[in-house]
């Protein structure tokens, strides 16, 4: 009985996603380290949030012949599921495959520790009660992550935890001692009676749709969309801006029945989010956060080529070059020294990095290679020295001059526009009359070549970082090349293609329509309402 | 006259090969007043968002006030006042400022009829929708769609959920308000007794088309169900062959048909046709009119 009521619980279904999210994340942690940490906790949080921790149980549920206990130890079973499995399959990716091995895969075990106590704590609230209150499902994780930094950074972390882990047995315990045979639908206690009034005299007629349009969800997207972008993640930033797009359909779907043109609904839903990506960008370009900690040129490790201790040249693969027909030129000093660069194939193209060095190369031709890196990105030949003297001098390289910086804007919102265009497409009133199973097998095909390639996008060895980003780049540095000097025209050519994806949104919005139930945002009081 | 709304074969599936609506075609006239009946999963709300212009149909065209719903939303919007079945109100918002919204939205937003209802319904502006009971926020939809004085209203499910009462002021307020002045009215509805009282033309969906289509008066008087034994005719097919004879349906030993025409006229009728005697005709009310249209063999 226990099994089948976990396998209705919804963070025993979110469970196989997490895990497998966990292995994806700690087979890449050693390329990327923090970013993907960071990329899967939002992932962790977002399950956890779907997952709803705070509730005990649904009308259904309570309605069953079945012991209070029962459903709690199913509930409690599914959400240690959540969180023990995913850890447990981290850390032994981690071990495994020997990537950061032993502080990594501890890590993952601590958090899972921490995390089990906020999670007790969740369930032993209001035990009476369906539900605990809804803010615990936002204030447990995030006090769990707080004490979990806080751990990590102090030197008795060992006893923290065990700390932790003695509290989560001990309240555990306790709340298992006070489950009630049937839970109640409401608080026993009675309330006070609570000011639930809003404005009697709105100055402003359109705030119901700019409410409508703030979904709670956003407020967790938007944020986190706007610190990538500003971080230079310029391909998965508006991706996941435009999820914040995709609810605000859903939220504002109410005003359909309203005479309001879908065109002006688009651009008030639109317009906004694509301002904040640009600007976000651009103070991300401005500050040099888009580049923190992604050096453009530097010197490898000196003791990698030990008979000659030339370090090798390492320079953003955005400044690596495309060999023709396969064929791989040969780099020659002007004295006649020589370096056949290492071919790097990605669908059926062959790169290189032209600046780099090898074993054999003397330590001036490392430094050569240096000097013409520098020139071609900073526009100047410098030295390692010069170059960081340069940079604290607010020296900029040519991805960050102003014709740079609009091109990429302009990539960045073409992204956007582009995500916003496939969720319109969803909704294509000639879709819908294909049947539901070719509609699902084109969804799920569209996600699975998504998902295949940003996983190969940042899989491929021998180039640091995402390749996709590494060609974005060099793609944008190809047209700035190639374009007129006047910053005119350089607005101008970024404006075009935004101009027709716009009118293609529209166009597709105004042919879609409603295919399942009106209905409001699945709020978190959803599986309590059930 | 041009009609209101017009409905011309209109065709809607969501799963290829079942039909929801299958040349679907009926149209309301000025002032005309329709109660759109069927059971669940008929088409009605499907039929009424196709009048809306959120839904395409896949055949067929629907004009109102003798234009697309989507090539010009906005200007049939304006006229018209509508009420989902499953309304959704922005949660966050007063009524206050919801009603300052559609003020905006519609120019000719009667402020004292909003006054009225608002008294009416003992709502109070500054509360927000989430506060609300369900047929409270029923109500903030219902005033929402009738104080622009919309030519047509659409209402779906329009009662679903409330109590007796509480519907009963909804659709007095509704219906008696704004068809007095001459409104058009669609309403779907699964409570017969809603429709009686308010009277007009009904328009029953069944297997994706229009099984019935006349006005309520007439429904009453000219249709009755005949109910013979279920040895008196092999199947139903042979019931539905003699004339007038719109359904038949086995029900546990019988045969009950609805026939059009008077009792002691049908009950002559089955005689010459299959013989039979002992059969009874009645006139039944709406209710068991609908059921027996529509509803199951057993």
């Amino acid at each position: 009985m226990i099994l089948q009521l976990m396998k209705r619980d919804p963070a025993w279904k979110f469970t196989p996603w997490l895990t497998a999210a966990a292995v994806i994340a700690a087979l890449l942690y050693s390329r990327y380290g923090s970013l993907i940490l960071g990329a899967t906790g939002g992932f962790i949080v977002a399950i956890f949030m779907r997952a709803q921790p705070h509730q005990r149980v649904t009308f259904f549920e309570a309605a069953l012949p079945v012991a209070g206990r029962d459903l709690f130890l199913a509930r409690f079973l599914s959400l240690m599921a959540l969180i023990w499995l995913p850890a447990t399959a981290m850390a032994a990716t981690l071990l495994l495959t020997g990537n950061g091995a032993f502080p990594a895969s501890v890590i993952a075990g601590f958090a899972a520790v921490v995390l089990t106590m906020g999670m007790i704590i969740i369930l032993s609230t209001r035990i009476e009660e369906f539900a605990a209150p809804v803010w615990a499902t936002l204030a447990c994780p995030a006090a769990a992550c707080v004490v979990l930094v806080l751990t990590l950074e102090l030197k008795h972390s060992i006893l923290i935890v065990a700390i932790c882990g003695a509290v989560a047995i001990i309240l555990g315990v306790l709340t298992w001692n006070r489950i009630p045979e049937t839970f109640q639908c409401a608080p026993i206690a009675v309330s006070a009676p609570r000011k639930n009034t809003g404005s009697a005299a709105p100055s402003l007629p359109w705030w119901p749709i700019i409410r409508s349009l703030l979904a709670w969800q956003s407020a967790i997207i938007i944020p986190i969309s706007l610190w990538w972008v500003a971080s230079g993640i310029w391909l998965f930033a508006p991706m996941y801006m435009m999820m914040a797009y995709a609810q605000s359909l859903v939220t504002t779907r109410w005003t359909l029945a309203l005479p309001i043109s879908r065109r002006f609904m688009l651009a008030i839903a639109l317009v906004p989010m694509l301002l904040l990506l640009a600007g976000s960008a651009e103070v991300g370009m401005l500050t040099g956060y888009a580049r923190q900690g992604r050096d453009l040129v530097r010197l490898g490790d000196p003791s990698h080529f030990r008979p000659t201790g030339t370090p090798d040249v390492m320079v953003n693969p955005a400044f690596w070059r495309i060999a023709p027909g396969g064929r791989m030129p040969v780099i020659q000093a002007p004295w006649g020294e020589e370096f056949h660069p290492e071919p790097v194939r990605i669908l059926s193209l062959t790169f290189y990095n032209p600046y780099a060095t090898a074993e054999g190369n003397s330590r001036r031709f490392g430094e050569w290679q240096f000097a013409r890196a520098t020139s071609d990105i900073y526009g100047q030949p410098m030295t390692p020295r010069e170059l960081a003297h340069a940079k604290r001098a607010d020296l900029k390289p040519i991805t960050l001059r102003p014709r740079m910086q609009i091109l990429s804007i302009g990539v960045i919102l073409a992204f956007a526009l582009i995500w916003a265009w496939l969720i319109e497409l969803l909704s294509w009133h000639r879709l819908n009359r294909l049947s539901a199973t070719v509609r699902k097998t084109l969804i799920y095909s569209v996600a699975l070549i998504l998902g295949v390639t940003v996983l190969g996008d940042l899989w491929v060895s021998k180039v640091p970082g995402p390749v996709s980003q590494a060609a974005l780049e060099a793609g944008l540095l190809f047209v700035s090349r190639h374009l007129p000097p006047s910053l005119a025209v350089v607005a101008l050519v970024t404006l075009v293609p935004l101009v027709v994806l716009w009118c293609l949104i529209d166009r597709q919005d105004a042919a879609s329509e409603i295919s399942s139930p009106v209905q409001q945002a699945p709020s978190l009081f959803d599986r309590y309402r059930a | 006259m041009t009609p209101i709304l017009e409905f011309e074969n209109i065709a809607r599936s969501y799963t290829s090969g079942v039909p929801v609506l299958d040349g679907v075609s009926f149209a309301l006239a000025p002032g005309e007043v329709v109660g759109l009946l069927g059971r669940n999963g008929a088409g009605k709300t499907t039929l009424i968002r196709i009048a809306m212009g959120m839904l395409y149909p896949h055949a067929g065209a629907v004009r109102v006030f003798g234009q697309s719903p989507i090539e010009n939303a906005v200007a049939v919007k304006k006229r018209v006042g509508y009420v989902a079945e499953d309304q959704v109100l922005p949660p966050g918002s007063s009524i206050a400022e919801l009603t300052a919204l559609h003020r905006y939205l519609f120019p000719r937003w009667d402020h004292g009829l909003e006054a009225e209802l608002l008294e009416r319904f003992a709502l109070k502006p500054e509360a927000r929708i989430k506060s609300l009971s369900r047929g409270q926020a029923r109500q903030v939809a219902l005033l929402c769609a009738v104080c622009h004085r919309p030519e047509l209203l659409i209402l779906d499910e329009p009662a679903g959920g409330l109590d007796p009462a509480a519907r009963r002021e909804f659709l007095e307020t509704s219906i008696q308000l704004l068809n007095r002045e001459g409104s058009s009215i669609l309403f779907s509805s699964h409570h017969m007794g809603d429709v009686e009282r308010i009277g007009g033309r009904v328009v029953l969906l069944d297997g994706g088309k229009v099984r019935l289509d006349r006005d309520l008066d007439r429904l009453r008087e000219d249709l009755c169900v005949a109910m013979l034994p279920r040895g008196s005719a092999p199947d139903s097919g042979t019931l539905e062959r003699i004339p007038g004879c719109l359904h038949a349906r086995p029900v546990f030993d019988d045969w009950h048909a609805v026939f059009e025409g008077a009792p002691e006229a049908v009950e002559r009728r089955l005689n010459d046709s299959l013989g039979v005697n002992g059969t009874r005709c009645v006139r039944v009310p709406l209710e068991e009119l609908f059921i027996e249209m529509v509803g199951s063999d057993r």
